[in-house]
């Protein structure tokens, strides 16, 4: 079958890149195959920080990124306008990465240090500031997912507690409790780096 | 005007706010109650302090990149599966019509061939009903269920209704814990469902999967604060309360106790929690399990300081509860 592919030369069309979130999936839905790579371009790596931080391993988390974005592909007809298009994908990652980790269970022979160090940026110069989040990394990892979930997408992801109920299906009271015991957890953890 | 005065906060109604406070989801008067009680509390402005840079390194924590190609592979990743899909519906197409004309010939030469015979056309009501007819109805699914993982279950989820109406006992913090845990521990969603689909479930175990379901479903809608007095509401106007209690019987039911699930229960529901108080939770989820499955032993690993560190008891308020747990349980 001929591939969907579509020509680089040129670069993706200045109408596309003027485009909101939201109008680049009703563009997908229209299969004009670039609004795929401005989506990409602006939210793959926020859905892959989301995803890797759920299912904890680099190879996993590409892969569980890449079935999302063919997720929001095939779906893009379905996409309700209410949502917002970063809240929709982060909501299909979530999905994925949980059933992932249903299937595969949790790697316990992961090197926790490998992601912090494999999405090392050169902003970072500190050494103090890395191992504070190497820290942070490792104890997030020994936090349920189910509040780890809330902590990494209100502090990483800058969700507010209303799209954090949408992303996870619960009640913004729920976002409100879970959030709070993960930050207390976490700084009970991390006391001595804190202080 | 109002002029009544609020108490103002102590360090505990500070702290519990603080996340409230750091993300601006406070109402201006709560927010200025925090800050009053900041004002002259060190300890709290440091806890607060705290908080803050926690947030401020997650924030700072690297994003990854995700390679210049991944649009490329979605689709072709799409276009992979469009072509195994299409591939598929073609085989299946051709093979549905060849079925179709097959059925359609036999039915034509079944009526000539009987009318022929039997000298009359064929007509619905000298055609006789076939099972699974709209007139039959569909076969009845048979769920099938071990008879002591009923019972287990029963024991459950009749020892959840009884914990749910005396639960004002116990402090708000393990309160969900208490009932989520047994819950996820002894499948009780999932067995609920299995009783709901067997046809030959009494109306009253019917309920009693019903609430269990209703329970489930509060959980999971809620967390921060499940309305108790409603589920109470719920099992007396099913009669769950006054329901009769299965005895203690002997053999206990096959089920062991998987103690991985044990402890990703524990985690899950008591992560926060001090290790001494979460392994006494553990022992406490035990006793509870030695119970559902009437293994009457199970109590013996239990000491009245797991039920005081649980619940935050006092000594003698613990060995009270201890006594009372006991005697539920026929001991």
């Amino acid at each position: 079958m001929r591939p969907l592919a579509r020509s680089r030369i040129g670069g993706i069309p200045a109408a596309v890149r003027e485009l909101e979130d939201e109008a680049l999936i009703a563009a997908l839905a229209n299969r004009v195959d670039f609004a795929l790579d401005e989506l990409v371009e602006r939210l793959g790596s926020r859905v892959r920080g989301y995803v890797y931080r759920i299912v904890r391993d680099v190879g996993w988390s590409d892969d569980v990124t890449q079935e999302v974005f063919v997720r929001a592909y095939e779906n893009a007809k379905s996409f309700d306008p209410q949502w917002s298009a970063a809240v929709w994908l982060l909501s299909i990652a979530r999905n994925l990465s949980i059933d992932l980790l249903r299937r595969e269970g949790v790697r316990a022979d992961r090197d926790e240090t490998v992601a912090v160090d494999a999405f090392a940026s050169p902003a970072i110069a500190s050494a103090e500031a890395r191992e504070l989040q190497r820290a942070l990394d490792r104890a997030l990892s020994s936090i349920p997912e189910s509040f780890r979930s809330v902590f990494v997408l209100r502090e990483q992801q800058g969700l507010a507690y209303e799209e954090i109920a949408q992303v996870l299906g619960i009640s913004v009271k729920t976002v409100s409790s879970r959030l709070h015991r993960c930050r207390v957890e976490l700084k009970k953890r991390l006391e001595g780096f804190l202080e | 005007m109002n002029t009544t005065t609020t108490p103002p906060f102590d360090c505990h109604e500070t702290q519990r706010r603080a996340s409230l406070y750091l993300d601006g989801r406070l109402r201006a008067a709560v927010r200025q109650q925090v800050q009053e009680h900041l004002f002259g509390c060190d300890d709290c402005v440091l806890a607060f302090q705290q908080l803050r840079r926690l947030s401020e390194v997650a924030q700072a924590m690297p994003a990854p990149d995700v390679g210049h190609d991944l649009a490329d592979r979605v689709l072709a990743t799409v276009a992979e599966r469009r072509g195994r899909v299409l591939g598929r519906l073609g085989h299946s197409n051709s093979n549905r019509i060849a079925a179709a004309a097959a059925v359609v010939l036999f039915a034509i030469a079944t009526a000539w061939g009987v009318g022929f015979w039997m000298g009359r056309s064929v007509s619905p009501e000298t055609t006789p009903p076939e099972t699974g007819s709209p007139e039959f109805g569909p076969p009845a699914e048979v769920v099938e269920v071990e008879p002591a993982k009923l019972r287990a279950f029963e024991r459950a989820a009749q020892s959840l209704v009884d914990d749910i109406e005396v639960i004002d006992a116990v402090d708000e913090d393990i309160r969900r814990p208490l009932v989520a845990a047994q819950v996820e521990l002894f499948d009780l969603d999932g067995m609920a469902d299995r009783v709901l689909q067997r046809s030959d479930s009494s109306e009253s175990f019917r309920e009693l999967a019903r609430f269990v379901q209703e329970v489930t479903a509060r959980l999971a809608a809620d967390d921060a604060a499940t309305d108790w007095s409603a589920l109470r509401h719920d099992a007396r106007t099913r009669g769950l309360v006054a329901r009769p209690r299965q005895p203690l019987v002997v053999p206990a039911a096959p089920v062991d106790l998987d103690r991985n699930r044990l402890e990703t229960v524990v985690s899950e529901f008591a992560f926060d929690w001090p290790e001494d108080r979460r392994g006494s939770f553990s022992r406490l989820l035990i006793l509870k399990d030695g119970f559902v499955r009437g293994d009457g032993d199970a109590w013996s690993i239990v000491e009245s300081s797991d039920v005081g560190d649980v619940f935050e008891a006092p000594r003698n308020r613990a060995e009270e509860m201890m006594r009372r747990m006991l005697e539920a349980m026929g001991r």
